[in-house]
């Protein structure tokens, strides 16, 4: 959504402070059980290709490659550089998992703008072991990254979450959350603000505007219009072959702004699915959720 | 992101190679920033402050070198590229210009400078971090990256660089500070003298000339391999004593204007830049003391034999100096 406004540029998760260098970052996506790199490539080819086709993905991994030895942020910088005078928009949920990622991303930013949004830790679970379940009955097993979410285990084993004893996604959305939090404290007042998704999916109108004014950018009519088309994303649909992913794939499936997604006043209160004896929320989930502005 | 914090303005074509540069190579406590700052001042030079980047290869090991640093080693670098890239040197864009660093720690450190020579553009940048000089391998890799930048070997009466030394250590005893990893101390024991020759005597060790000595050999040793017009040395004491005459020689060397009106910017080095402390992430980047008294003239000269010799001056060492073209103040 941000992206649409017409002085920002949504770039695809491109999990670039995930590694010191981009030789780093090469080996790790051998490593890991997502499409790490289809995000950036797919960045590259559309940024300095010119589209996503199979030979500009093809052109842009060779780009890639050749800056091995670059540091990851100066790529970052470069693309920035393409994209004079957009303010781009970074969103690689992978950069919230370690507190060395987050600060890098400071280190190497000083200047710039952090958005921490935030999900209620009920529709976050939901989410999640909504996602989990589909894996049922497959023939492969669920990833690990979805399995971590699912039970926040530092090295989780394929197939464990589905065990129910283990399966507990408020962990995640706590510790996650708490690691942001953590981290946004080291930023200066001015460069932060943390948003509720669900006010975003309901109120554009309201929300956009707030967020345009903090990033320092203008939020007229046709601006804030604009960014209620997501779909008009150079990425928000599926690749091509190569590259088919760099986005959730939920919202690749069906990337239009549907506010009857967000599910309001849900309740911090009462049993939790994912959890077969009954219990509701700890206690520092809740408190937490209270300080994002959830009540009961 | 916003462009902005990534970089005030594009950068300038760098197509083509950097040509002029010019090093200035001396021991610490030679008055090399206030040379620096006198030559920067020239409308066709640029002085930086202290960058020690030619201490390491790439950027990424010059942030570690800064890291493990007595003293504020990235300063000058930060201020520079603030100044440079950035248009000021305020916390913000020193926070800036740290960013731009972290980000490109796979450049060489050469092609650092290579970016704000570019910057600079047609003005000549002017490079005098001391720290160049404790190793013939930094100087090499400053001449093998820019083979036809010029190298000014600034020197300085060993009895006076003695005393200079000793007096900035008693200074520092004085304020109470912490000496015992101060460069100072190290270029007082630089290199490490044997403990046989001193018996252990820590107030004995404490011998400039050693250092002056090393440094300068360094120094004279790296320029056999720079071709002769590349190279000049100066005596500090001829540019203080008679700076319009030095400079004269320097410009045409340099193949420069050397009109009144060029000479008169030059006689105001404290409108450098980077005169005066820096902002407080980046305070310092040169001399500590010259930044608070900043003029031509603006601290004592110490003048050889006046004051005591804390050891004789060893045979090499006067030879040395006589080949510098010094006569008094030796015996």
């Amino acid at each position: 959504m941000l992206g649409q406004h017409p002085d920002m540029y949504a770039l695809p998760e491109t999990n670039l402070f995930t590694a010191e260098d981009l030789a780093g970052w090469w080996q790790r996506s051998i490593h890991v059980q997502f499409r790490m790199t289809d995000g950036l490539r797919r960045a590259v080819a559309q940024i300095f290709f010119g589209s996503q086709t199979e030979e500009t993905i093809r052109c842009a991994a060779g780009w890639l490659w050749q800056r091995s030895s670059c540091s990851t942020a100066y790529i970052l910088e470069l693309l920035i550089d393409r994209l004079i005078p957009r303010m781009v928009i970074e969103k690689s949920p992978s950069t919230v998992h370690s507190e060395d990622w987050l600060r890098r991303t400071m280190e190497m930013f000083p200047h710039a703008k952090f958005l921490h949004l935030v999900r209620h830790p009920r529709g976050y679970g939901d989410s999640v072991i909504k996602q989990l379940s589909k894996w049922d009955g497959k023939r492969r097993e669920a990833p690990s990254w979805l399995i971590n979410l699912a039970s926040y285990q530092k090295n989780p084993a394929p197939g464990r979450a589905l065990d129910s004893s283990t399966m507990d996604p408020q962990k995640s959305w706590y510790r996650l959350n708490m690691m942001i939090g953590k981290f946004l404290m080291s930023v200066p007042k001015k460069q932060k603000l943390r948003i509720r998704g669900e006010d975003i999916l309901t109120e554009p109108d309201k929300v956009l505007p707030q967020i345009c004014a903090w990033a320092g950018i203008g939020a007229d009519k046709k601006a804030v219009d604009a960014m209620k088309h997501p779909e008009r994303s150079p990425y928000a649909f599926v690749g091509p072959p190569s590259a088919p992913m760099g986005n959730d794939h939920l919202f690749l499936a069906d990337p239009y702004l549907r506010p009857a997604r967000a599910v309001p006043h849900l309740s911090l209160e009462g049993p939790l699915v994912w959890n077969p004896d009954g219990k509701g929320f700890a206690v520092d989930t809740k408190e937490l959720a209270r300080q994002f502005g959830y009540i009961d | 992101m916003t462009p902005a914090s990534v970089r005030k303005r594009k950068p300038k074509r760098d197509d083509e190679p950097i040509r002029d540069l010019l090093f200035i190579l001396a021991p610490p406590r030679s008055f090399s920033w206030r040379f620096c700052a006198v030559l920067g001042q020239h409308p066709q030079m640029y002085a930086l402050p202290e960058m020690h980047l030619f201490s390491a290869r790439t950027v990424g090991e010059w942030w570690d070198l800064c890291a493990k640093a007595t003293f504020g080693m990235a300063d000058g670098s930060l201020r520079a590229i603030a100044e440079i890239l950035f248009g000021e040197q305020t916390e913000e864009a020193v926070r800036s210009a740290s960013g731009w660093l972290k980000r490109r720690t796979h450049f060489t450190t050469a092609m650092v400078l290579e970016v704000l020579a570019n910057e600079l553009r047609p003005r000549i940048p002017v490079e005098k971090s001391p720290s160049i000089v404790y190793s013939i391998d930094s100087m090499d890799l400053a001449h093998r990256t820019f083979p036809e930048a010029k190298f000014l070997h600034l020197v300085r009466h060993p009895v006076a660089h003695c005393d200079s030394v000793h007096e900035a250590i008693d200074a520092l005893r004085e304020s109470g500070a912490t000496i015992e990893h101060h460069w100072l101390l190290e270029l007082a024991n630089h290199p490490q003298p044997l403990p046989s020759e001193f018996g252990g005597d820590d107030a004995r060790v404490l011998d400039p000339q050693r250092g002056w000595y090393a440094l300068n050999m360094n120094i004279c040793n790296f320029l056999e391999c720079v071709p002769r017009n590349q190279q000049m040395r100066v005596k500090a004491e001829d540019f203080l004593d008679a700076p319009d005459k030095t400079l004269h020689g320097i410009l045409h060397w340099m193949q420069l204007s050397a009109s009144p009106l060029c000479l008169q910017k030059m006689r105001h080095p404290e409108q450098s830049r980077y005169m005066g402390l820096g902002p407080p992430n980046a305070r310092f980047g040169n001399d500590s003391v010259y930044l608070e008294t900043p003029s031509l003239h603006g601290s004592p000269v110490t003048q050889p034999g006046n004051k005591p010799v804390h050891r004789r001056l060893r045979p090499e060492i006067i030879d040395l100096a006589q080949k510098f073209g010094y006569r008094r103040g030796l015996r």
